[in-house]
């Protein structure tokens, strides 16, 4: 009964093939529009976490507690050898980054700029976040003696710092003295964090305990988690490990990032819902005409004994017909501006600086997940099952008799 | 004749006419109230910017925006003074003197803006004296006070009446130290600027940084402040060459970059509905059309050429279009109208995206003739271009044709 059905429902789409492809092409575009955004979107935030991620927080953050609250040096984690002997005991932590950092003022000749001075390794911030990709100018050294400093882009830019520059950091130290230590610029990183792109000078964590007069000591350690699916387990295991710390993950840390992602969901889909209930109307239109045009046809059919489930099937499989050709034709251009968007990136360097300015990249990539077809699988499926729900009501009321004597419709 | 044909046709198709126009119309209403939701909250971001510190425009010296150090400053700040003073075009303004040093609480130390501003001219340039919300606004006699950010004052562990120690450089270059009384506190919203900004009355922080009659840059706001541009390169004009007048399209370009990607991404996203609808419009009008096909061809035999035809079925979707593009701008633009008046308020957002920028809870839209006129003339031509191609596909059947489609 269904290869009937199937066969006169692809020969009825066929018959008007203009309005037919009407359908499609619009179920087509809108989805692969859809499709595409989603993935921008998404790619966009992705970037921003990743970036999170890699240049700060690590999946997992150590911190002394109250420091976040009150970013003093009377508030850091102490016995850093100690803690570290500890992290290595826990399974599921890929790399650690131990940094101590200060707030002060940075001061070439011309120019002073309120920053913050970050100690650090370069070798874990290497295993940690490949810090060595960020650098764009000079080398991922600190040069003879640790004499040298890696600055942030913008910092930079603003203080017009080159490759061997001379710069000055004044800042206060643990004992509350304030004190002032020289570098010279070994190389400019470009993290595509604001935060540190704009604010951040490293240094040797030699240098910087030395400077402010501490030892074993850091204000942050940040962790990277072999597995995602780990992330809780490990902090868990990290509050118990460590009890008189602030355990935090990214997200806690950064619930912005989180808030952000939920709202691109909700607003994908928002979209979705929007678009597709105008296209179900478009649906509609062409099925309920295809429908009345057909009266006598399907009057007939009733009539000499064709079940009224052949003939609702035949109708639910052309309407679901179009929904699929159309589903496959925008899922197919979709994939391709994903596939195009996620490897070659959409070019916004003539918008650079407003991009920056909130931490994306000028070049944006798209994300491209499995459940973003099957999403708008079932957005195109209800799309199509909405659209028969009031041509088939009307067959259903109709006296087969009487349309076939002209007397009705 | 063609008109009454096309509204007795357009009466006669009731369904796909109420879908046609309350599909346009709908579209209108939303089209006119997410530009001005989405232009309410850049110009919102933009105003806030521009209105808490930054001004409307500056004056600097040629250079100073490249490289804003001691060797780029106004060192005849008077000449400035009396040029501003006479240009009728310009409401208010007044000088800065712009640096960065070292504060010191007793527990902490901080690298901040320390900016000199004439306290009486700053009251109708910034909102920095609306923003105290502990202590004191400074004064034109003012000494050692100084006038903290609510969130730098945090970092400082400070308080009113606390005592601050500054380090930083004067002109020449030497180290200029001095000891601030904190006489008052302000919050403007703008996260970053609360947490790196401190002033000090201009005339005392000139003695200490040895900088008097010198200027960062002086700011100003025009009496036409909406023809910035204008204005600007009208003062351009009457300032010596090496300086120049910069508006907030310059000074804050970053920001007007960032809103411009985000107006783009928005008209990115709904031009997929305008898409769907599109087509839908085109389907309706292409089935209306075609089931009366028997119909066109037998107006066609009795005489009526394609123009005809043509010119019949335009003015059907031109009343249509017409009537809800109407319809659909005075619900558009009334809504529009209201929440600029009153804005829509969503609990919380200020706090939760600060670091972005987002100073108030209040998200306005934007009411604005021109902006709501190219709207409604978008889904306007939409209408009309979706019918263009069901006309001219029944205008190729010849009228035997016509008559016998089935």
């Amino acid at each position: 009964m269904y290869k009937i059905a199937n066969h006169l429902a692809w020969l009825s789409l066929w018959r008007r093939k203009t309005r037919s492809l009407m359908v499609i092409i619009m179920i087509a575009l809108s989805l692969a529009g859809l499709l595409g955004l989603q993935g921008l979107y998404d790619g966009m935030i992705t970037h921003l976490i990743n970036t999170t991620i890699r240049s700060d927080s690590g999946e997992i953050s150590l911190y002394a507690k109250e420091y976040r609250l009150n970013k003093s040096l009377d508030h850091i984690l102490s016995s850093v050898s100690q803690i570290e002997k500890k992290l290595l005991t826990v399974e599921g932590i890929k790399s650690y980054s131990v940094r101590l950092q200060q707030e002060g003022l940075i001061a070439t000749a011309h120019k002073s700029l309120g920053a913050t001075l970050k100690g650090i390794s370069l070798e874990r911030e290497q295993n940690f976040g490949q810090f060595n990709a960020f650098t764009t100018k000079g080398t991922y050294n600190f040069g003879e003696k640790n004499k040298g400093a890696l600055i942030g882009s913008s910092l930079a830019k603003k203080l017009h710092l080159d490759i061997g520059s001379r710069v000055v950091f004044t800042a206060q130290d643990a004992t509350g003295e304030i004190n002032s230590i020289s570098f010279r610029i070994s190389g400019i990183l470009k993290t595509g964090n604001p935060a540190l792109d704009e604010n951040s000078v490293f240094v040797s964590m030699g240098k910087i305990s030395q400077f402010l007069n501490l030892k074993e000591s850091a204000t942050q350690i940040a962790l990277r988690v072999n597995e995602a699916d780990n992330i809780k387990k490990v902090q868990k295991e990290l509050q118990i490990l460590f009890p008189n710390i602030d355990v935090l993950r990214w997200d806690e840390l950064y619930p912005l990032l989180i808030q952000m992602r939920d709202i691109m969901e909700i607003f994908n889909l928002a979209s979705y819902v929007i678009v597709f209930i105008v296209a179900a109307l478009g649906i509609f239109g062409v099925i309920l005409v295809s429908v009345l045009e057909r009266m006598r046809e399907f009057s007939i059919m009733l009539a000499i004994g064709t079940p009224y489930n052949m003939v609702r099937n035949q109708i639910i499989i052309e309407a679901s017909l179009l929904g699929f050709i159309g589903y496959m034709a925008g899922a197919f251009l979709g994939w391709i501006s994903l596939v195009y968007m996620s490897t070659a990136g959409i070019d916004l360097r003539s918008f650079e600086a407003g991009l920056e300015m909130y931490g994306y990249s000028a070049i944006m990539y798209a994300d491209m997940h499995l459940y973003y077809f099957f999403q708008a699988f079932f957005a195109v499926f209800f799309a199509t099952l909405l659209s028969v729900i009031w041509p088939l009501r009307i067959l259903k009321k109709i006296k087969p008799i009487q349309v076939i004597q002209g007397k009705m419709l | 004749m063609l008109f009454s044909l096309a509204l007795k046709n357009i009466l006669k198709a009731k369904g796909r006419s109420i879908i046609t126009l309350l599909l346009s119309t709908l579209t209108t209403i939303l089209f006119i109230i997410y530009v001005a939701f989405m232009d309410g909250s850049h110009h919102q971001f933009i105003k806030s910017s521009v209105e808490i510190y930054t001004g409307y425009a500056h004056v600097n010296l040629k250079g100073y925006r490249d490289e804003s150090d001691y060797e780029n400053l106004i060192e005849d700040a008077d000449k400035i003074n009396k040029i501003l003073k006479n240009d009728s075009s310009i409401k208010e303004y007044a000088s800065r003197f712009e640096t960065y040093v070292l504060l010191s609480g007793d527990k902490k130390a901080v690298g901040s803006l320390l900016a000199g501003i004439v306290p009486s001219r700053e009251k109708a340039l910034s909102k920095l004296q609306d923003s105290l919300v502990k202590g004191e606004y400074l004064s034109d006699n003012d000494t050692n006070a100084i006038y903290l950010g609510s969130d730098l004052a945090k970092r400082l562990k400070v308080d009113v009446g606390s005592e601050i120690a500054m380090v930083g450089s004067s002109i020449d270059y030497s180290i200029a130290a001095d000891l601030f009384t904190v006489k008052g506190i302000f919050k403007t919203g703008l996260f970053e600027f609360d947490s790196q900004s401190a002033f000090v009355n201009k005339s005392y922080l000139d003695t200490v940084m040895m900088s008097d009659n010198m200027a960062s840059y002086f700011t100003l706001n025009f009496h036409d402040n909406d023809r910035i541009d204008r204005m600007t390169t009208a003062l351009q004009a009457s300032l010596p060459s090496e300086y120049e007048a910069v508006n907030w399209k310059t000074l804050l370009s970053a920001l007007v970059q960032a809103m411009l990607v985000d107006s783009l991404f928005g008209y990115i996203s709904i031009s997929i509905f305008f898409v769907v609808i599109f087509f839908v419009i085109m389907i309706f009008s292409y089935v209306n059309i075609y089931t009366r096909a028997r119909e066109i061809g037998l107006l066609r035999a009795l005489g009526l050429t394609s123009k005809n035809i043509f010119g019949m079925l335009f003015t059907e979707i031109l009343i249509l279009a017409t009537i809800s593009i109407v319809v659909g701008t005075i619900i558009g633009a009334s809504i529009a109208y209201y929440y600029e008046l009153h804005p829509i308020v969503i609990s919380g957002i200020a706090e939760t995206y600060k670091e972005y920028g987002v100073v108030s809870d209040e998200v306005p839209m934007h009411f604005d003739l021109f902006t709501i006129a190219w709207n409604a003339l978008t889904i306007f031509m939409l209408n009309l271009a979706a019918i263009i191609y069901p006309i001219s596909k029944i205008n190729r059947l010849t009228a035997m044709e016509a008559m016998r489609y089935v």
